[in-house]
């Protein structure tokens, strides 16, 4: 991606990051618990959710990124998905630290062993076991190829997740927004909106950011392996 | 018969093979010399199919080994690299019927008694890999490369370990071996005895191709010294 | 030579050096023993002594099977790094994918070998009857055990690559194995309460459903895995 698209991709998301903060903490109206009070902290809500879905988005693009690897063997592909691991290793992480958080005054307890808080658990283990992949390689070729066989085993657990509440029920609210189901206060949509489309955004740029730092990385990487053999490489 | 053009290979940083070509006729024994960590293992494991080169081709007589002919063409080859490519736990004669029954060699237990007799290990058939000593390890290495009579012959310091009588053995094998119309590359640090057998040589530094020629009238000590230098040179 | 035929060449290979010389059993069993005297110790006696046969089995055995069990991929592979005979095996004129599903067979054959003495014997120490629902519970391990091994041997050989791996591979088999554990304790658990198959059918085919999947995955990406 060009310096030029990198820009305004930044100067975008933050700005995105920004209006969904804003969005997120003032403009939606609080939401009110079982017993009618208020309960600011269903605003994590909108963390929790957009990280969840950037995460899926990330793992997606790690999907794509090991399959093109594995067909080309172009570095581009690569560096995608080494990108996207890490990216979606970190939203991840927001989820599993912001559902307990919102579940507890929400249902008393910060983790109910269902089994799409499981699988999320489990699938920020195989994020996290990539990148040891990566890190435990020989060299980077091989650590791209094994993460990359990896990556394409990775995507039928998120698909999982994501219908869990479907197949399995539990307490995990089901998504109501966008599907059949009473009306929301248009704020309300309009919030999830613009902090889903921040977050993506977002991540994009992380992902970015993140493949050209690689990219870099490898550079000096031969630079100075050129150097010690006394050999151009 | 084999050949390669535009191999390159990377491991990481380390380049170690950039932009080899060559070529190994029919009825011809190529020996291949060069300082250590020149890409002599890489390159015969690539000529192999064992390591894939980033970019470049190999040809087994003509074609690309690639898809659904490459079991076949695989067939044609037979490779013995620094490790044994045996079992610990299997005897002599075990190793080879396994691996005459998986080349798809009819009557493996046969074949295998046959070349252990061949290369001088008969009273050893039913002790397991472990117990042998390294030289005889190593006269089974070359017996399973062998096992399936392979055309193309990719042996990378066979010599390593063994005595001189059965080094003197694996030369005449190798002779009977060109007489019949197969090949061989031959990767060596025994620059006079690969040079008595072979009918050219190909010297490899830091990945590339250098010097070349006739076996025949090559003097090995210059060709040291040469390939030596070249090494020095580069790193100036 | 045709792919089965050359898988089970190989798997045959694996077994007889398992019963030559190799301690992957005796390993695998000590493991599995360990892990249920870990739980044994930690739930306590009265817990281990009251919870209902079908609560306490499952998630016992299926752990202490599924740890024993890596230490059965990783020992398959590296009889392969030893002398560096996988290379031996990529020169065949064979189907890469035949090593897999050889070394697949081999595995599957020593744990449910495995199986064969640890599950008796859960019976007997947990105090449950499993005659009579020995014809269920055989079918639910056969299936679980299958999908355990597809992948376990696969990330065994990715981890045999890594060299350093070892413990990466526990932390990559569970959220591959996930839907197999998921099912394998409903399934258990129903066989041993006595009920019929078919009410946790949902489960039986979701195992055989990810079993099939990561057999045709593991069969598909086996050659980049092996690569050099």
């Amino acid at each position: 991606m060009s310096r030029r698209v990198t820009e305004i991709l930044a100067a975008v998301s933050l700005l995105g990051m920004f209006l969904a903060v804003w969005m997120a903490l003032q403009y939606v109206p609080t939401a009110l618990a079982a017993d009618g009070e208020p309960n600011p902290v269903q605003r994590i809500f909108y963390v929790h959710v957009p990280s969840a879905l950037t995460a899926f988005y990330a793992v997606g693009v790690l999907f794509v990124g090991s399959v093109g690897y594995l067909l080309t063997r172009r570095r581009g592909f690569d560096l995608a998905a080494l990108a996207a691991t890490e990216t979606s290793l970190l939203f991840c992480s927001i989820v599993l630290i912001t559902g307990p958080i919102w579940a507890k005054p929400e249902w008393g307890r910060a983790w109910t062993w269902e089994p799409r808080l499981n699988l999320t658990a489990v699938l920020w283990l195989l994020l996290l076991g990539m990148v040891l992949v990566r890190r435990v390689s020989a060299h980077r070729d091989e650590g791209a190829r094994f993460a990359s066989v990896l990556g394409i085993l990775a995507l039928p657990v998120v698909y999982l997740v994501y219908t869990a509440v479907e197949r399995w029920g539990g307490l995990h609210p089901k998504p109501t927004i966008g599907r059949d189901a009473p009306s929301h206060d248009p704020r309300i949509t309009l919030g999830f909106g613009i902090c889903t489309l921040a977050f993506l955004l977002f991540g994009t740029l992380l992902i970015v950011l993140r493949a050209r730092l690689a990219a870099l990385e490898e550079r000096i990487g031969n630079l100075a392996a050129g150097a010690a053999t006394g050999v151009a490489p | 018969m084999i050949e390669a053009a535009g191999i390159e290979k990377s491991f990481g940083p380390v380049r170690a093979l950039r932009g080899v070509a060559l070529r190994v006729a029919a009825g011809e024994i190529v020996a291949l010399f060069g300082p250590n960590g020149a890409g002599k293992s890489t390159l015969a494991r690539c000529l192999a199919g064992l390591s894939r080169p980033d970019a470049g081709e190999v040809r087994i007589d003509g074609e690309r080994a690639r898809g659904a002919a490459a079991a076949r063409l695989r067939s044609r080859l037979g490779y013995a690299g620094h490790g044994a490519l045996l079992y610990d736990h299997l005897s002599a004669e075990e190793n080879l019927a396994f691996f005459a029954a998986l080349h798809g060699v009819p009557r493996p237990q046969e074949r295998a008694r046959a070349l252990l007799e061949e290369f001088g290990i008969p009273g050893r058939a039913g002790d397991a890999l472990r117990g042998l000593s390294r030289g005889t390890q190593q006269r089974l290495a070359l017996a399973r490369a062998l096992v399936h009579e392979p055309a193309i012959l990719l042996l990378d310091e066979p010599a390593t370990g063994l005595d001189p009588a059965a080094a003197g053995a694996l030369h005449d094998r190798l002779n009977a071996h060109r007489q019949k119309g197969g090949c061989a590359l031959l990767v060596s640090h025994d620059l006079p005895a690969a040079l008595t057998l072979a009918d050219r040589y190909i010297v490899l530094t830091s990945g590339r191709i250098g010097d070349q020629g006739p076996a025949a009238g090559a003097d090995p000590a210059a060709l040291a010294a040469r390939f030596s230098g070249a090494t020095a040179g580069a790193r100036a | 030579m045709s792919m089965l035929r050359a898988a089970y060449l190989i798997a045959r290979k694996d077994l007889r050096i398992e019963v030559r010389g190799g301690d992957a059993l005796a390993l695998m069993g000590a493991l599995a023993l360990a892990t249920v005297f870990a739980f044994a110790f930690t739930l306590g006696e009265r817990t281990m002594n009251t919870l209902a046969p079908e609560r306490l089995i499952p998630p016992v055995l299926w752990t202490a099977l599924a740890f024993a069990s890596l230490v059965g991929f990783r020992q398959g592979w590296a009889h392969e790094a030893e002398h560096d005979a996988l290379s031996g095996l990529r020169l065949a004129p064979v189907d890469r994918s035949a090593i897999y599903l050889g070394k697949l067979a081999a595995a599957l054959v020593l744990v449910l070998v495995l199986e064969a003495i640890l599950v008796p014997v859960s019976g007997v120490i947990f105090g449950a009857d499993l005659i009579p629902i020995a014809g269920p519970l055989t079918l639910v391990l056969l299936l679980h055990s299958y999908g355990l091994c597809a992948a376990g041997t696969f990330l065994g050989a990715l981890v045999n690559r890594l060299g350093r791996g070892e413990s990466l591979a526990a932390i990559l088999l569970l959220p591959v194995a996930v839907p197999i554990l998921i099912s394998a304790g409903k399934c258990t658990s129903a066989a041993l309460a006595g009920r019929p198959l078919g009410e946790v059918r949902f489960w039986m085919v979701l195992a055989g459903c990810f079993a099939a999947v990561i057999t045709a995955l593991a069969v598909v990406l086996f050659e980049p895995l092996l690569e050099e």
